[in-house]
């Protein structure tokens, strides 16, 4: 009885002087907020294109933010972390931007085995992350496993199982559909997000009856595409679905140009995604190139945001950009919401949010992905036809035009 | 069957950028004794200051391509000169600063250009059509312009006497130096020399390829792969290795599975090593 009633007075002098310390330091915290800013991490491969356009499109979102007041009438300051892409890398990064920079949430990333090894730091450190480039659904998994450590983990964008899917959708409507294409082979770049891509590309094309000739994971740096051509087309296939995120989607490319191989190129090939210049690294070999990612109206806000960027910076962004716009203004649209920038309460927020973004519309289910389809966040696919000319073909509904075989294949 | 001629021509294209790699990696050893392990980035060197002289200065890229192989060549003297020289008796330490050389070149690339890859157009667009099977007019070009590189090496190095004075060098440093040779001057000249023909290789493949600050790791790999190959300092050796490797690995790629040629090349060596150090013109055999 004694014990209990020593324990009370314990707990009650503890409120006590936690209410003091409240009260004490109350007009302290309320005068900081108003100058205190709210602190968003960029982080990427910041010398690559993949993490520049983060860095530019969350720069482009901070000044519109802070040009409207802010984010409860606090500024946006921006602080960057350079990942290089690999995972040691990114948890130096991380690290730097939790612990020494003290930011309140952090955008961007790139790469998949990078990410992944952020997932533990990303819960040790309760620091909203919202991802807007690697595409590994296993960095996602932890969310709903084990909600309460990793519900800081967000995704603005497409995982590959979900990129995987939309080719499989391309391949039945437009390459069989449209063209009477049957017969298919994968490349895929010898990396985990690719595997995973390919391993739902194949389930799904003998789900659509595309029968599947061939098949092969090449070493990324692969300077070679002809062998693969060669195989490929002893297999019959009249399609070839690449997956690939480095520099060898250039000579792929230029490699199935010069050699005019009879094979349909389409999938994801992320060089090609650089609207404004794959064109003309390719001196215009990618003409008939099918690929993901390009300049359509997935939004109202997607072509005014294309503009703005390109005017800015001479460059169509890269898609880690796109998403990275997205992710900022969404942390401002938490926050307002939550009407706090507690991380726990832009974590609640952020699961509520429905979000007219560049690239659709952003709601996030209970893995913390993106919801996807051409009512959410579309994958969408362009083909090349000219010099910054990738012409929007699927899904039908942002269509600017109809899928056209290589001319050396009619 | 289609295959074949694509097999013919791919290897001795491939050949050919491994024997411009190889030769100079073997001549440098054999005239400098030094294993550089920044041949590779010399390779790089050749490709990225083509699109600087090209694109930024707009020379065009013929022009652009023969002042990179003169600029490359320039910085291979002033590499041996002023690194190498003070050093090179203490063989360890050189290959550090060739290792140290070449991260160098990367960081500095990275620096200037960025991470991002850069294309440069075919200096021969378009393609031609061998037994049906239409080839890069590019390709052909790598094929001719190693062979021409090469060809010309050999007269240099067998009918001039700059050449032969080299080759005495190779033969035997204090000798050469008692006939009144400049050793040092020879060092530097096969540097440069050697340096010249990995940028020749680095900038006809890059048309097909692309540029990025890592595009020389693989070729010099290759390149040390055949040096053991065909045996170290060997240039006779190095050629026949080049062709060898080419073809197999063209062979490995196009009726087994092209990510194996590198795991090829390792196999290779550590056969080599284990089972014929000298390897198939050791410079204990050239000599005799």
């Amino acid at each position: 009885m004694g014990a209990k009633s020593r324990s009370i007075r314990r707990r009650e002098f503890l409120a006590g002087c936690a209410g003091a310390g409240v009260l004490a330091g109350w007009p302290r915290v309320v005068r900081g907020a108003a100058a205190e800013p709210v602190k968003i991490g960029v982080l990427g491969p910041l010398t690559d294109f993949t993490g520049r356009d983060i860095q530019r499109a969350a720069e482009i979102a901070a000044e519109e933010i802070n040009g409207a007041g802010g984010i409860l009438g606090r500024p946006i300051q921006l602080f960057s972390g350079d990942s290089e892409g690999v995972p040691e890398k990114a948890i130096q990064a991380w690290q730097q931007l939790t612990a020494r920079d003290q930011v309140h949430a952090v955008v961007g990333g790139f790469r998949s085995g990078a990410i992944l090894a952020l997932v533990p730091h990303v819960a040790r450190t309760r620091t909203p992350f919202i991802i807007t480039g690697a595409a590994s659904p296993d960095i996602m998994t932890p969310v709903k496993e084990k909600y309460a450590q990793f519900k800081y983990l967000f995704r603005a964008w497409v995982n590959s199982e979900r990129q995987a899917l939309s080719l499989a959708f391309v391949c039945r409507d437009i390459l069989k559909g449209q063209t009477g294409f049957m017969r298919f082979a994968i490349d895929a770049e010898n990396l985990k997000w690719a595997r995973d891509y390919a391993g739902v590309l194949k389930v799904k094309l003998k789900e659509y009856n595309l029968e599947l000739v061939y098949e092969t994971y090449h070493d990324p740096a692969t300077t070679d595409f002809t062998p693969i051509f060669k195989a490929a087309q002893a297999g019959k296939a009249q399609v070839l679905c690449q997956v690939i995120s480095n520099q060898a989607g250039y000579v792929i490319v230029k490699q199935w140009r010069d050699q005019r191989v009879p094979l349909a190129l389409v999938g994801n090939n992320n060089p090609s995604y650089l609207v404004s210049s794959f064109w003309k690294d390719t001196e215009g070999k990618c003409k008939y190139e099918l690929s993901a990612y390009t300049k359509a109206p997935l939004s109202s806000k997607s072509i005014p945001f294309w503009n703005k960027f390109e005017q800015r910076f001479g460059e169509t962004p890269f898609y880690t950009g796109t998403g990275a716009y997205d992710a900022v203004h969404l942390i401002k649209v938490a926050a307002e919401a939550a009407k706090s920038i507690d991380r726990d309460a832009l974590v609640a927020a952020l699961e509520k949010v429905n979000y007219e973004g560049v690239i659709g519309r952003i709601r996030f289910d209970d893995s913390h992905e993106a919801i996807t389809g051409p009512d959410a966040v579309p994958v969408s696919y362009g083909q090349w036809l000219g010099d910054r000319q990738k012409v929007a073909i699927w899904p039908e509904k942002f269509s600017q035009g109809k899928y056209q075989p290589p001319e050396w294949m009619k | 069957m289609q295959t074949l001629p694509t097999i013919l021509l791919f290897g001795l294209a491939t050949s050919g950028i491994y024997a411009l790699m190889a030769v100079g990696v073997a001549l440098i050893y054999g005239v400098g004794r030094i294993i550089n392990f920044a041949h590779g980035a010399f390779y790089t060197l050749g490709a990225y200051l083509t699109y600087l002289y090209a694109v930024r200065f707009g020379l065009g890229w013929w022009a652009g391509a023969a002042l990179a192989i003169l600029s490359v060549a320039a910085i291979a003297i002033a590499f041996d000169r002023l690194l190498i020289e003070p050093i090179r008796e203490r063989e360890v330490i050189v290959w550090i600063m060739t290792f140290a050389f070449a991260f160098a070149v990367r960081e500095l690339i990275v620096l200037t250009f960025g991470a991002r890859p850069y294309s440069i157009p075919a200096f021969v667009p378009g393609s031609v059509s061998i037994l049906g099977q239409a080839i890069a007019a590019q390709r052909l070009l790598v094929v001719a312009a190693s062979v021409l590189a090469l060809g010309f090496l050999w007269g240099f190095l067998y009918r001039t006497r700059t050449g032969k004075a080299l080759r005495a060098v190779a033969l035997n440093r204090t000798g050469a130096h008692l006939v009144g040779i400049p050793v040092q001057r020879a060092h530097a000249a096969v540097m440069a020399i050697s340096a010249g023909l990995a940028a020749l290789a680095g900038i006809v493949i890059s048309p097909i390829n692309v540029v990025t600050p890592d595009m020389g790791l693989e070729p010099l790999l290759m390149a040390f792969t055949i040096v053991i190959f065909g045996g170290i300092g060997s240039l006779k050796g190095s050629l026949l290795a080049a062709l060898i490797v080419g073809y197999a690995g063209a062979l490995v790629s196009f009726l087994w599975a092209p990510e194996l040629v590198t795991f090829m090349a390792l196999v290779v060596v550590f056969s080599v090593i284990l089972v014929r150090p000298t390897g198939l013109f050791g410079l204990a055999v050239e000599r005799a």
